[in-house]
């Protein structure tokens, strides 16, 4: 097994750990998950998702689907589903790499209850401090990046985990394979 | 902090988890000012409405139950919610975001600054700490000094240490690298303030506080505590609690501020063993107490707990007039007086070691540091290492002029007296490690302070060669046993053996004698309690700070023991077997008692 295939597996067992759904595949397969994911969620948003992506759902779901640059607060505050994308993953802890570079494209990834991370052939590193070795990670005013391990969660109560605090209750990754960049 | 938020024309603030504005007591501050400031992590909440103060750094609420969080809400809030604590999170969720949605200015901690490029680094579990500072048009991270790393190589290995300790899983949910400031879609530019805090850090770092500045708040050294354990973050600390606490409290608020609650340390060792940044703790903590002492001077106890080799001495003299004496009813109403407690004996004595085994070459010598319990009052601990060390193939010497390892001088605080007995042992001992001799202990403190304490009291290579140089006698008996050279016998298979490991023992090395128990074909049953409560000489003061402490600390040992029943108690180390028979009524022997090897 290569590298990436070896960290890719760490990711995976990583996932099931925590209790995100992850999902690979080509190009089509995934896609028809994402249409289906819209068709199903009652109000959708999208965070730093490429338009190339996001143009095509607004031609058929326009009536229930956002760009987080062009909306406000509250109708942000009242999606059911965020799509965001990722171009780093960290197998060791399960992540997902997030950037935004607006204020509405991190509320966008904090409010919804339903997080989905779209990934097109990404980067997977071993750990937090390789990605971060990697100098992949660009921290420029203005922009924020995020590690994301998981729904949120809290053990407050007597210590019992549970999930969805502030942040999304459910996380899913789906990486489409094999496209050409 | 007013003036700014008032320019701002703020009412409403939310706040995400952030010891250093606990620190500074800027929720009271802007409360008393009007402003109306919510914190957001859940544990926080709770506090908040409760009108408490957090009792963990990593998880503040632990002492309230889900009754408390429900009721809380209730009757705070006005919210209908059960016990549930799935539907407390689902509510606070519903109510904190309506929080969220209308404050007009957040303010954050920071977990580190990273300087090159100006970015706040915020690792938070629930959320709150990314999703509050995405919303309002001010935002303000309040961070004491030493959250600042040069770069983002320095910031990635101190994150995953941080992930790691805090709650044992890899990462934690969101690690959020903000480089203000933020922009809106329309290009409205959020205003942001750091804020740095220094109260007593800069200072700290010319003194002997100066390692306690690596702390990244994980919480590990709360978690291993057994004083802290039992009393919890109300009575052992003040804003910064536990083990740690000892350290801030001094930082922030002074050394004696701290000294008000150090004498819940009992000296144990485990907080300095799970530290990730490697803070010795515990020895830093000795000298916390040491700075108190010189305020008030020494108790009666302390004198008398500190001499104990002097007294053992006297004592040995004539064994049987001061067995009598200390057993009798004379002495329970003395013990008070000396700040004893009256509910302990002093520990019988014998005549004291003079002789093991002859010296012979390295290769068929170890050398024995016997501390003073195997010393002066049971030396049939030292009559089964020799055995079993003959046993092994050795001989068993003991350096007549060697001191007491000197662990209580440090309890209590008194590191120069330490220091000198320590300086006398490596002397001693350098002698026989430099020629190539192994020294071996019985005793699992006097591991603890040859690997642990001489090191750091009394730096220089001598003390490196005798730590790496030191262990106990039962790790190389398995060593022996597990390299195939001898096996064990099997004296009377079957037989129930109740093992207690020390803490002493667990600071330094994994025990030996649970598994060369289990090889010798003993069932087993190990106690899964992290102290025994002694905390060394600790238990023996009289009082709330002593003796009553140390058996609330044991109590889950001695319930543990009493439902064993019947069978042979054992445990290497001579303060538990003390607290086990004052606690318990069992008496218990060393393992190495029931151990016996064959080649
Ligand atoms: S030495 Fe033991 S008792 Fe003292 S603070 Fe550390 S863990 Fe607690
Ligand atoms: S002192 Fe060490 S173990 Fe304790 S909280 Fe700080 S870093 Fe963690």
């Amino acid at each position: 097994m290569s590298h990436r295939s070896l960290h890719f597996a760490e990711f995976a067992e990583k996932c099931k750990e925590l209790g995100v759904e992850l999902v690979t595949g080509k190009e089509k397969a995934i896609s028809q998950k994402l249409i289906s994911q819209v068709q199903r969620s009652e109000f959708v948003i999208f965070a730093a998702l490429p338009p190339a992506i996001s143009n095509r759902f607004f031609v058929l779901y326009g009536n229930k689907c956002r760009e987080a640059n062009k909306t406000n607060l509250s109708t942000i505050a009242s999606a059911q589903t965020c799509i965001t994308y990722s171009t780093d993953l960290i197998a060791g802890s399960g992540s997902a790499v997030i950037v935004t570079n607006t204020l509405e494209e991190r509320q966008a990834t904090s409010l919804p209850p339903e997080l989905i991370v779209f990934c097109r052939n990404p980067k997977v590193h071993h750990n937090v401090s390789d990605f971060l070795a990697a100098g992949r990670a660009r921290l420029s005013p203005g922009s924020t990046l995020t590690i994301v391990s998981g729904p949120s969660r809290t053990a407050d109560i007597e210590q019992m985990l549970i999930k969805g605090v502030h942040g999304p209750k459910t996380v899913s990754v789906y990486v489409e394979e094999g496209a050409e960049n | 902090m007013v003036a700014l938020l008032r320019s701002h024309h703020v009412r409403r603030i939310v706040k995400s988890k952030s010891m250093t504005t606990e620190e500074i007591g800027l929720d009271d501050y802007l409360e008393r000012d009007g402003f109306e400031i919510v914190s957001t992590d859940l544990g926080e909440r709770a506090i908040q409405l409760a009108g408490d103060k957090p009792a963990h750094i990593v998880a503040p609420a632990i002492h309230f139950t889900r009754e408390d969080f429900a009721r809380l809400f209730r009757e705070k809030e006005g919210a209908q919610v059960s016990s549930d604590p799935e539907e407390i999170t689902k509510v606070a969720r519903t109510l904190l975001r309506a929080k969220f949605l209308r404050a007009e200015a957040a303010i954050s901690g920071a977990n580190l600054l990273i300087a090159e490029t100006g970015t706040v680094v915020l690792v938070t579990n629930e959320g709150n700490g990314r999703l509050g500072p995405s919303i309002p048009g001010l935002y303000i991270s309040v961070a004491g000094v030493e959250k600042i790393v040069r770069n983002t190589s320095d910031a990635s290995s101190i994150l995953e240490l941080l992930a790691r300790s805090a709650t044992g899983q890899s990462l934690t949910v969101y690690t959020t690298f903000t480089t203000p400031p933020q922009v809106g879609a329309d290009g409205h530019r959020q205003e942001f303030y750091l804020i740095l805090i220094d109260n007593g850090r800069l200072s700290a770092t010319k003194d002997f506080l100066a390692p306690a500045l690596k702390c990244i708040r994980c919480g590990a050294c709360l978690n291993t505590c057994p004083t802290f354990n039992c009393l919890g973050g109300h009575v052992f600390g003040d804003i910064y609690t536990g083990p740690m606490g000892i350290l801030w409290t001094s930082i922030t608020q002074g050394v004696d501020r701290a000294n008000e609650f150090s004498d819940l340390c009992i000296s144990c060792g485990l907080c300095s063993s799970v530290c990730p940044t490697e803070i010795p703790l515990a020895e830093i903590i000795s000298d916390v107490k040491s700075r108190g002492m010189n305020h008030r001077g020494r108790r009666i106890s302390e004198k008398l707990l500190t001499s104990v080799e002097k007294l053992d001495r006297a004592t040995c003299l004539s064994p049987p007039l001061w067995n009598k004496l200390s057993s009798s009813s004379l002495a329970s109403p003395v013990m008070p007086i000396l700040g004893l407690d009256r509910r302990r004996r002093a520990p019988g004595v014998a005549h004291p070691l003079k002789f093991l085994d002859n010296l012979g070459t390295p290769d068929t010598t170890l050398i024995y540091f016997s501390d003073v319990f195997a010393r002066y009052h049971n030396p049939a601990i030292a009559i089964h290492a020799k055995r079993v060390s003959n046993e092994l193939g050795h001989n068993l010497y003991f350096p007549t002029s060697q001191v007491e390892a000197g662990m209580p001088y440090l309890s209590y605080g008194m590191v120069q007296s330490a220091r000198r007995i320590a300086k006398k042992n490596i002397g001693l001992l350098w002698e026989y490690v430099n020629l190539g001799y192994r020294v071996v202990v019985t005793e699992p403190t006097a591991l603890y302070i040859l690997r642990e304490v001489y090191p750091r009291i009394s730096p220089s290579k001598e003390a490196d060669a005798i730590a790496s140089n030191s262990c106990s006698l039962g790790s190389l008996v398995l060593e022996a046993v597990d390299s195939g050279k001898c096996k064990l016998d099997k004296p009377s298979i079957g037989a129930k053996v109740f093992y207690h490991s020390p803490c002493h023992a667990r600071a330094v090395e994994k025990t030996p004698y649970s598994q060369l128990l289990k090889l010798s074909g003993y069932a087993v049953t190990e106690s899964d309690v992290t102290c025994c409560g002694m905390g060394g000489t600790f238990g023996y003061k009289k009082g709330a700070l002593g003796y009553d402490l140390s058996m609330v600390v044991g109590k889950e040992l001695f319930e543990q023991l009493k439902s064993f029943g019947e069978g042979i108690v054992t445990t290497d180390s001579s303060v538990c077997s003390i607290q086990m028979s004052d606690g318990a009524q069992k008496t218990s022997v060393h393992p190495l008692q029931l151990l016996k090897v064959m080649r």
